[in-house]
């Protein structure tokens, strides 16, 4: 789609002409790197990235931003854009002197006095698709929204690299856990890799081990080397695999329960899980969570509000539980949606599909607490009335995989192309 | 190359080869099929069944057909969610019930829209989805140019490949390239990226709005001259399949012939045989049924090189064994298919891209794995359902041909019945026969006192069955 800004300088044509280019790309959409070339070639010295998580919290049908950390700065505009589903002071909680965050979201205060949570403002990507299906693919894919992938953003990473991410992470042949653990059944084009998907998906533990301990234990009988041979061969090393898979996160389940109050519901249980998962220490780095759901066309101050509030218990009584095994500052934790939501509200009490919006960062290894990135400007909305994006999702997702597995520029550039530099400022 | 297939002694006309015919053409036949189909010639066997499917057309019409949106919108604004369930839910009982009755004209059409994919998910229409569907069920086995030129232009692949948004002014060139990328040459198969802006320009001009029928908006098509492929003219979208098939028909008859081939015999591509077939799509000027015919009639075929190796989706994993069993997938249970094959990861309707469902070994990692060993127990203990259970002893009767069988004579029947090469060795027969006694003390065999006749032996073959499910073997067909 052709933006009427005024201020941009490259139309969709221009971005397909020059789309190969390294330098220049990020500097204009991702103004944290301004003083920086877009390629960033910081190597791992500082950081202990040997047994650090990664935890992704999808949220599902696009969370809106606006009303989850409330500019101050602009509030008199803020509230004539949302005359009904605008919040009040009183049902905020502020952070720093420019946003609120939804009271829902109060438990998560803990962590921001902390110093062990940080908000990206205004995350999207260029020429955005309002579409749940086809923007959800693009973040997942994690490619130019004009292309098409059948792979994602952490499958490339995955296959490498290939030996580079081996470095990074260790050998990751023959483990007895699984690489990528979605605690949800489903679909996710994130971690599908070359040779197709690289998670498994894990709703639950008792479920999985009873089932999988239900196969054959005896051994394979030996297959032979035909084509009907080789897919008995491959059948059969999958099903040893899931035997040994099931014991192995059984076995971590059930070493530590979990003492914090996580709430009620699916994603109250889901972290409950994740928690006694990686306290147990199931050895799997990449977790995925998908919570939802956040698209509030109608009514949207009781639904969002529910879930925020289930949102906000949970994160906070997972980071709880991990202080208390020291594992803090292990977990990084991040929220995800495929677009935030219209800056003006509709007229069902509800907000339609948007593009730009926060993501929030957690955990012991952040460098203390902040906003990052431009904040939200309500009055250079674009002409569909949506806000503009200043920070492009791959450069969060680069963050990621530098912060929490210490990925040099090599396998940056397999997962999520040129130009898509690690934010500064981030991690410590 | 392709002989027709002729029984000999290394490759009989047995039980073993037609229950495999029917798990690759379609979804399997029960014991009476097998044998009526045994006492024809593979050729004549294959041709009627072709014939047959061939004169099976779209499903009926649903009463909602023709609904516009706003039959869907409450009065309190908002889309009645519940009422577009109700519908979708329709169509998916009817779709799956054809499946499991019908065979191959079903089973090409599931091929067609893995082919020529679409997801529910971009378009939301349930009168999308059956029009979307109802041109490739009209053309799975007619003519391939016209498959693909009437569903290329339905509006679920209109919104899908964006080409509802490609304009004079703004062109998308999504579906142009995937129309030659993935739907008729292949990746890099003798077009440039000049070919696709090209065609993107010619298709421009069509519109959707919300779920009203589709429009072709002169204003919007450009009006001039393009060059695809060498030929310079005004080109529209019928003129783009008219020169993509006169231009490159050589490409298009291998790319296709590949999948079909790679679909339904083997995932390892044998190029002789596709060469051939390829060679017999191009000489009926793309009609898909002389295709199908001579493939499931050849000697290559029925190699023994051949059966077992492909690893069967969700669909026919569910399909076959109900079929193989003799019972109908009826009322909810059609929905709880439905719903099985999603969690195993074939959500029908809404393949994950626009590259559709891989298949073969991206049907299974560990967790699906244990899904299906699960989801198999679904289907045995609730769609064929414990209240029919006792009927499997005279059904194991008949399979052993015996009144008296012994647990070993029961465990060869039926895994040779279920699995497509049997079990490797004695051994593991003897293994099958420990879970098949199972808890029943072994004096009771060894006295003499245990036939099949005596009380619960029907839970005997229930745990026999659930041992095969998490066999290895028991997902190749």
């Amino acid at each position: 789609m052709c933006k009427e800004s005024d201020h941009r300088q490259w139309n969709r044509r221009d971005f397909l002409k020059t789309s190969g280019l390294v330098t220049g790309m990020s500097l204009l959409f991702s103004p944290l790197l301004s003083a920086r070339p877009a390629r960033f070639t910081k190597t791992s010295q500082v950081l202990q990235t040997t047994d650090r998580i990664i935890v992704i919290i999808r949220l599902k049908g696009g969370n809106d931003g606006l009303n989850t950390f409330v500019p101050l700065y602009d509030y008199s505009r803020y509230k004539a854009l949302r005359k009904n589903i605008g919040l009040r002071k009183d049902e905020m909680v502020r952070l720093g002197k420019d946003f609120g965050m939804h009271q829902g979201l109060s438990p998560l205060q803990g962590l921001w006095d902390k110093g062990m949570m940080k908000v990206i403002n205004g995350v999207g990507y260029n020429n955005p698709d309002l579409s749940h299906f086809r923007s959800k693919e693009i973040w997942e894919t994690g490619v130019e929204s004009h292309l098409r992938s059948s792979t994602g953003w952490a499958g490339r990473f995955f296959d490498g690299g290939g030996g580079k991410t081996s470095e990074v992470l260790g050998n990751l042949r023959g483990l007895e856990h699984p690489l990528i653990i979605r605690l949800d059944n489903e679909a996710d084009l994130s971690f599908r890799g070359k040779d197709g998907e690289q998670s498994v998906s894990l709703t639950d533990v008792e479920d999985l081990y009873r089932i999988a301990q239900s196969g054959r234990k005896d051994k394979f009988p030996l297959a032979d080397n035909t084509p009907y041979g080789n897919e008995l061969a491959f059948l059969q090393s999958v099903s040893g695999k899931a035997m040994r898979f099931s014991e192995t996160i059984h076995k971590a389940y059930k070493k530590v329960h979990t003492s914090s109050a996580y709430g009620n519901g699916e994603f109250a249980e889901r972290m409950k899980t994740l928690s006694r998962l990686i306290r147990g220490g199931l050895g799997t780095r990449l977790y995925s969570v998908a919570f939802g759901d956040f698209d509030t066309h109608a009514q949207q101050p009781w639904k969002h509000g529910e879930l925020l509030g289930q949102l906000g218990k949970g994160i906070r009584a997972f980071y709880d539980d991990l202080a208390k095994a020291g594992m803090a500052d292990k977990v990084i934790t991040v929220t995800l949606s495929e677009f935030g939501r219209r800056a003006e509200q509709n007229g069902s009490n509800g907000t339609d599909h948007g593009t730009a919006a926060p993501v929030m960062v957690f955990g012991g290894a952040l460098s203390g607490n902040g906003f990052l990135g431009e904040a939200p400007d309500l009055n250079a909305l674009d002409q569909d009335g949506n806000l503009k994006h200043g920070v492009d999702f791959k450069s969060v997702y680069a963050s990621l995989l530098w912060g929490g597995f210490g990925a040099g520029d090599d396998v940056l550039g397999a997962s999520v192309g040129e130009g898509f530099g690690v934010l500064e400022g981030l991690f410590g | 190359m392709l002989q027709t297939y002729i029984p000999s002694t290394e490759s009989p006309w047995t039980e073993q080869r037609v229950r495999y015919l029917y798990r690759r053409i379609g979804f399997g036949a029960n014991r009476k099929t097998v044998q009526r189909a045994l006492a024809k010639t593979p050729s004549v066997l294959v041709k009627e069944l072709v014939a047959k499917a061939k004169r099976q057309r779209s499903l009926p019409s649903p009463d909602w057909e023709d609904w516009a949106e706003k039959k869907y919108i409450k009065i309190t604004g908002g889309r009645n969610e519940k009422l577009r369930d109700r519908h979708l839910e329709e169509w998916i009982r009817d779709f799956i019930s054809n499946m499991q009755k019908r065979g191959l004209a079903d089973k090409l059409a599931l091929f067609w829209s893995n082919h020529f994919v679409t997801s529910i998910e971009a378009y939301e229409s349930p009168q999308m989805l059956v029009e979307y569907h109802k041109a490739i069920q009209r053309n799975a086995l007619g003519n391939f140019k016209e498959l693909c030129r009437k569903v290329c232009l339905t509006r679920a692949m209109l919104i899908y490949l964006n080409n509802n948004e490609n304009t004079a002014e703004h062109p998308n060139e999504n579906f142009a390239r995937e129309l030659l990328e993935l739907f008729t040459l292949g990746q890099n198969q003798n077009y440039t990226q000049k070919d696709i802006q090209e065609i993107a320009r010619s298709v421009s001009g069509y519109e959707t709005e919300d779920w009203e029928p589709k429009y072709f908006n002169k204003e919007n098509w450009d009006n001039k001259n393009k060059t695809i492929f060498g030929q310079t003219g005004n080109w529209d979208y019928n003129d783009v399949i008219d020169i993509l098939f006169q231009e490159r028909s050589k490409e298009i008859s291998l790319h296709i012939c590949r999948k079909i081939y790679c679909t339904f015999v083997n995932y390892i591509p044998n190029e002789n045989a596709i060469q051939a077939l390829a060679k017999t799509l191009l000489e009926n000027d793309f009609e898909i049924a002389p295709v199908i015919e001579q493939l499931f009639t050849s000697d290559h075929f029925f190699q023994e090189n051949n059966i077992g190796t492909k690893i069967k989706s969700p669909a026919e994993l569910i399909l076959i064994f109900a079929n193989e069993l003799d019972f109908e997938i009826e009322g909810e249970h059609l929905r709880n298919t439905y719903e099985l094959c999603h969690h195993l990861g074939q959500a029908l309707f809404s393949p994950p891209d626009v590259a559709g469902w891989q298949g073969q070994r991206h049907w299974v990692n560990t967790d699906k794995l244990t899904a299906r060993w699960e989801g198999m127990d679904w289907v045995f203990f609730d769609f064929f359902g414990e209240k029919n259970m006792r009927s499997l002893v005279p059904w194991v009767k008949t399979l052993t041909g015996k009144q008296d069988p012994s647990p070993l004579d029961i465990c060869y029947s039926v895994a040779d019945y279920f699995l497509p090469k049997g079990l490797a060795s004695k051994d593991e027969y003897l293994l099958a026969e420990r879970h098949f006694k199972h808890e029943w003390p072994e004096d009771s065999f060894t006295s003499g006192w245990w036939n099949i006749d005596r009380e619960d032996t029907e839970w005997q073959i229930a745990q026999l069955l659930q041992y095969l499910f998490r066999l290895p073997e028991f997902q190749l067909s």
